[in-house]
């Protein structure tokens, strides 16, 4: 399995589910603190791929990439802000 | 100098950048600085991204690179303990970001 599948299952599943919450979820916060995020990992990302902390099998990752950065890898920053919304949303307590 | 084989860089780097974190989330009061009880949506966020993780490793797509930044210390193959850090740092900003957004926003 290619690293963009393996990553469409967990967005994808996230996705399912803030599509099921919508209206509950606060959108606007979510996207602008994912562009912040995306941007921060450009940066992070590309220290410790250049510094090489991490590598990639390249024959599973498309190649293409920010600076040294596989663009597979700003699924977690997509990911983030969205997982952390729809947690802080399902374990709100119900009143 | 250290070897290669045991460097605290990138672990004192995640440490320093956690620290840097919660004085800004204390400053303003954010997350933890407001209820300890957002302690719990980190955990299930590391929760998440390390099932990521682990998925990832056992297809074989990431692994350990063979520089000398790390402190060799490893929670499983291919996982080293500092990932367990940089997945608090991503879910602590991201956490932080979404609070502070959230603010102006309402605002």
């Amino acid at each position: 399995m290619t690293y963009l599948a393996l990553n469409a299952i967990f967005l994808g599943a996230l996705a399912i589910v803030g599509l099921l919450l919508n209206k509950r979820l606060p959108w606007k916060a979510i996207g602008l603190a994912t562009l912040a995020l995306l941007a921060l990992t450009a940066v992070f990302d590309n220290v410790i791929v250049g510094t090489g902390i991490v590598a990639y099998d390249e024959s599973l990752i498309t190649g293409i990439k920010i600076g040294y950065a596989p663009i597979e890898d700003f699924a977690y920053a997509l990911a983030a802000p969205l997982l952390l919304s729809i947690a802080a949303e399902l374990t709100k307590r119900q009143k | 100098m250290e070897g290669p084989a045991l460097s605290f860089l990138y672990l004192g780097a995640l440490l320093v950048s956690i620290a840097g974190l919660a004085s800004l989330d204390f400053k303003h009061k954010l997350a933890l600085g407001k209820s300890k009880a957002y302690r719990c949506l980190l955990i299930i966020s590391v929760a998440f991204f390390l099932v990521w993780d682990l998925a990832g490793i056992a297809l074989g797509i990431f692994f350990r690179g063979n520089a000398g930044h790390l402190t060799g210390i490893t929670l499983s193959k291919e996982l080293p303990i500092e990932e367990i850090f940089f997945l608090i740092v991503l879910s602590y900003s991201a956490l932080l970001l979404l609070k502070a957004f959230g603010r102006l926003v309402r605002k």
